[in-house]
């Protein structure tokens, strides 16, 4: 019977071919645009936020917002690194590793940069971030009161901690999955 | 051209004769999605041809391709973050898949085969599609990497599976 499932299987798609060299061509310049449109998305962002606290840090108004802002940039720089050095190999031999390997391979790499966000992601904006809000409380305070301008920072902090735990907390989450998926893996390879 | 770009020319001529059916059957089993099936087929194709220009004779051509095959498509689904409940061969239910009628024509069967295929986790995924292109178990431990011991539980297990969901309709 699986004999019959195995033909069935097999008659279909018999007429396939090989594509052309000018079709791979094609191929090969969309994947090259698609890669260089998410790349290019990411680093705009990351010039975005340059050019917006470099902004800040030439017309700041105290001393904290001009040092908080130039630590902002210098973790944005670093996070840019960090995303730079975990992109996908692009070794074309990798991918003719054993699929247990390859997929392995993958994972394990999935596994660390999710597990490891909080230090190469979160981390290097957050000196920045925390010097910016003695300044802002700085400039605030003289306006609205200290009671005023420390309730405005505590709101600020409370956002920001939210947001920060919240991607922290996601990418736990997701280390937690690869690591079964791993083991899962792991299991499969040294069964039977 | 330059020779490295002939040699991959060769090499990528030669294998597709054999395995370009493959292809677009793993493609069309792994995404159900039409146009996505044939942007898989594409990238697989691309990824075997640039590949070629490292192909060392560490293994068959045909082990060389069906690796990278496997493993580009475990990219997309990666990609494509379908994180939906894999399960292993040996947890499949047969509830899991749609009730098998009485009577089923040779596409019927290919799509509960995809239905199966969709269901299950890697590499059980691989071996499964392995065996319905008729490879024996020591050419798909060469691929895959596991324990020829492994994939022959694995095969009966597959074997098993599909006697018990298409002896009805045969």
């Amino acid at each position: 019977m699986t004999d019959t499932i195995q033909a069935i299987w097999a008659n279909e798609c018999a007429d396939a071919r090989p594509l052309t060299p000018e079709a791979l061509r094609r191929r090969a310049d969309e994947l090259r645009r698609s890669t260089l449109l998410r790349d290019f998305a990411e680093y705009f962002a990351a010039g975005a936020v340059i050019a917006t606290f470099s902004l800040y840090a030439i017309y700041a108004a105290n001393l904290f917002i001009a040092g908080g802002s130039a630590l902002v940039i210098l973790g944005t720089l670093a996070v840019t690194i960090g995303l730079w050095q975990r992109r996908p190999s692009r070794a074309t031999d990798v991918r003719a590793d054993t699929h247990i390997a390859y997929l392995r391979a993958q994972l394990v790499r999935h596994r660390d940069a999710a597990a490891s966000v909080a230090r190469w992601y979160l981390a290097p904006v957050l000196p920045g971030l925390c010097v910016l809000q003695v300044g802002y409380w700085m400039e605030q305070a003289p306006q609205v009161g200290a009671v005023g301008a420390t309730m405005a920072a505590v709101a600020v902090v409370i956002l920001v901690t939210i947001v920060f735990s919240s991607i922290w907390w996601l990418n736990r989450r997701a280390a937690l999955a690869y690591e079964q998926e791993i083991k899962a893996l792991d299991r499969a390879q040294s069964s039977g | 051209m330059n020779v490295v770009t002939a040699r991959q020319d060769r090499l990528y001529a030669e294998a597709m004769l054999a395995i370009s059916p493959a292809i677009r059957r793993l493609a069309q089993a792994t995404e159900a999605n039409s146009d996505g099936a044939r942007d898989l087929e594409q990238d697989i194709h691309l990824a075997l041809w640039r590949s070629f220009e490292n192909f060392d004779g560490r293994c068959s051509l045909s082990t060389w391709c069906y690796r990278v095959t496997h493993n580009v498509a475990a990219d997309h689904i990666c990609r494509a973050r379908r994180r939906g409940p894999a399960v292993s061969l040996d947890d499949v239910e047969l509830t899991d898949l749609d009730d098998p009628a009485a009577m089923l024509d040779d596409a019927r069967i290919r799509a509960k085969l995809h239905s199966l295929i969709q269901l299950l986790r890697q590499p059980d995924r691989s071996v499964i599609l392995l065996y319905l292109e008729a490879l024996d178990a020591k050419t798909i431990a060469a691929i895959t990497g596991l324990s020829g011991a492994n994939v022959s539980v694995k095969i009966h297990r597959i074997k098993a599976l599909l006697a018990s969901q298409f002896q009805e309709g045969m």
